[in-house]
């Protein structure tokens, strides 16, 4: 009887308190880190030509965005409009989509490569290896600057704790913009090899630079979110 | 005791028996249910283990009632209804037993289903219920109205207190480069400022039961000292505390939190003093009716509550801590650790500056409610990261339906008694 009774509780309290909705964010993040190496040792393995070992990480990556997606609904089915949050909730839940469109775009690079299992001369893959690198050089930053949030929030938005934030935002401008620059400079290398490789490799090729530059783009937009939460 | 049995009527004893054992039980279920809002965040958060929870809930809760506890209980007893206009004392002491019982029906009830309702609403509900039966011109509408204002304006008092608070820590300690030393150097304001506060309530027109007297002047004097000397003794302990300086951020709020964690443990001990002392009226007030009344054979609205009630009702909510409670300060130290030592600090310092105000003005408010106002100002304040308005929705809906169940029976109650007891 008494511990049946135990459970109930009058206590008001807990019901004024939501669970804390950045405690989800900061776990959908360390899932965008684990699937960002999963999808940086595919990408080595594809194109060091273990066939093998791409598919094992490939699958590894669709079962991350898997479980990510969930995980963003139910962030979002937990911010009802009676829940007041201590930054823009709008803000924040575009900052879970986009985050979540980091993931996305990561399918799309392993599941793109997939289409064709080809070996590619050395000077391509160097190139390519150099472009994935960048592209996780500003996931990095920009999660780093999701970590660091908690800070921020521990200490109610102080000067120090944002500059901080601030500092790794400003990193990510930086790795994106590189980030564009490389993306031309190996679409441009690709077009002049166009005349020793065919149609097909070309297009795969193409179609690569490209996913994996919309990999920064959404690294950045995401962290541009970081920053108008961070605004008092 | 005995002595006063021989002279009594049987009925009379019959009533007095059960008018103690229903006030028992409710200051039993204030111990058992409502201190876990006091101390739940100190332990949940690890500053305090629950063995040493229970000691302090029990002392300052106990303390409270029995200090600063008869204001608000004057306020149930003859506050609400004007029992000098009454004829009968038994009637009065019926009544205000019926008051008692019904109360303690539905804060079972209520239990039972988690409704979050609060034993002061169930009490001045029934007084009010029995006072319009009685005849409407008994009941004081003047009291009644200022009841119901503090009950909507004391949530918002206790918010808007933390809300300033939190920004105050913030600006003093958080944005602070050093926030650690800018923390052991306000620490000791912090503290003068809440054991003046405490010590203001319990001088400034009280202790005249144990015969002490003091005018403003002198429990402000009083009051001051008593700040200063702990702050100054908290001042020597913090510079004695050799504090590793911080390697990394993280490491530097955590030493943060648990130095907040200690000055919590003082304001987790004002909220049980000030819980004592508003929420023990609920079971005591109409408890000392009764027995005033029949021991008397007449009604005496200015009689003032023996200390020995205010001491039963303090035992009876020591009883409810130790018997029941600390489970339920486990529970609810567990679902509410989002509620961190800093900020439970000044929601805590908000509740127990509204509390202890409404005691002294003699004006029965939930200090749980209160205290659900003093988190959303801090969660206003940007301090807590979600926080969930749906509960004051809650809150309003269990006013509106404790009011007229615990005045309908109350009635039904008093009826019963009628026939079949005189």
């Amino acid at each position: 009887m008494t511990k049946k009774f135990i459970d109930r509780i009058r206590s008001p309290l807990i019901g004024a308190l939501s669970n804390d909705p950045f405690d989800k964010l900061i776990q959908h993040a360390k899932i965008v880190n684990e699937c960002t190496q999963y999808m940086q040792q595919a990408v080595d393995a594809y194109f060091s030509g273990d066939f093998a070992e791409f598919e094992k990480n490939r699958k590894k990556v669709i079962e991350l965005e898997e479980e990510a997606d969930k995980l963003k609904r139910t962030i979002r089915n937990h911010l009802p409009s009676r829940i007041h949050m201590s930054v823009d909730k709008n803000n924040f839940l575009l900052l879970i989509t986009q985050q979540d469109k980091i993931l996305d775009y990561e399918e799309d690079v392993v599941q793109w490569l997939s289409m064709r299992e080809v070996c590619y001369c050395e000077d391509i893959v160097k190139k390519f290896n150099m472009l994935t690198k960048k592209a996780i050089e500003t996931i990095e930053h920009f999660q780093n600057a999701v970590f660091n949030l908690p800070e921020v929030l521990e200490s109610s938005f102080s000067e120090e704790e944002r500059s901080e934030t601030k500092k790794y935002i400003k990193m990510v401008s930086q790795s994106e913009y590189e980030s564009d620059l490389m993306e031309h400079e190996v679409s441009k290398a690709l077009f002049e090899y166009g005349k020793d490789i065919s149609y097909l490799d070309f297009y795969h090729l193409v179609r690569t630079v490209q996913l994996l530059g919309e990999i920064s783009n959404h690294a950045e937009n995401a962290s541009d979110r970081v920053r108008t939460l961070l605004t008092k | 005791m005995i002595e006063l049995f021989n002279t009594l009527s049987t009925n009379n004893i019959i009533l007095i028996i059960i008018a103690l054992f229903t006030g028992f039980y409710m200051a039993w279920t204030i111990g058992a249910n409502d201190v876990a809002n006091s101390m739940g965040t100190s332990v949940g958060s690890g500053a305090l283990k629950l063995k040493h929870a229970v000691i302090l809930a029990g002392i300052f809760e106990f303390s409270g009632a029995v200090l600063v506890g008869s204001h608000v209980s004057s306020t149930i007893k003859s506050g609400i209804i004007q029992p000098e206009l009454l004829n009968s004392p038994e009637i009065y002491a019926i009544a205000m037993l019926a008051c008692l019982m019904a109360s303690a029906i539905w804060v079972f009830i209520a239990t039972y289903y988690s409704l979050p309702i609060s034993t002061t609403h169930a009490i001045v509900g029934s007084v009010v219920g029995i006072g319009i039966l009685l005849s409407p011109s008994l009941v004081n509408f003047n009291i009644v109205f200022n009841i119901s204002m503090s009950w909507i304006l004391s949530p918002f008092l206790g918010g808007l207190i933390s809300y300033l608070f939190f920004r105050l820590i913030t600006k003093i300690i958080f944005s602070k480069h050093d926030s650690l030393q800018s923390l052991i150097k306000v620490g000791p304001v912090l503290i003068f400022f809440n054991i003046f506060v405490i010590s203001l309530s319990i001088f400034y027109k009280g202790l005249s039961k144990l015969g002490l007297h003091f005018s403003t002047y002198q429990a402000l004097e009083i009051s001051i000292l008593l700040g200063i000397v702990c702050a100054l003794t908290s001042a020597y302990i913090f510079n004695n505390i050799d504090f590793r300086k911080p390697r990394s951020d993280s490491e530097k709020y955590h030493q943060i939190e648990r130095i907040f964690g200690y000055l919590q443990i003082m304001t987790a001990c004002s909220v049980a003093f000030a819980h004592g002392a508003n929420d023990v009226a609920n079971a005591i007030g109409p408890l000392s009716a009764v027995i005033n009344t029949t021991r008397t054979g007449a009604i005496d609205p200015s009689a003032s509550i023996p200390i020995y009630i205010l001491i039963i009702g303090g035992i009876g909510i020591v009883i409810g801590i130790g018997t029941w409670g600390y489970r339920v300060i486990e529970t609810v130290g567990k679902k509410i650790t989002e509620i961190t030592p800093s900020r439970g600090f000044c929601a805590e310092i908000g509740t127990t500056i509204t509390v202890l105000l409404c005691s002294k003005m003699g004006l029965p408010i939930s200090t749980t409610q209160v205290l659900v106002g003093a988190v959303m100002g801090v969660g206003m304040a940007r301090g807590i990261a979600a926080i969930d308005f749906s509960i004051i929705k809650r809150i309003i809906v269990s006013w509106c339906i404790t009011l007229p169940i615990s005045a309908i029976t109350s009635i039904i109650i008093y009826s019963l008694f009628k026939i079949y007891l005189i």
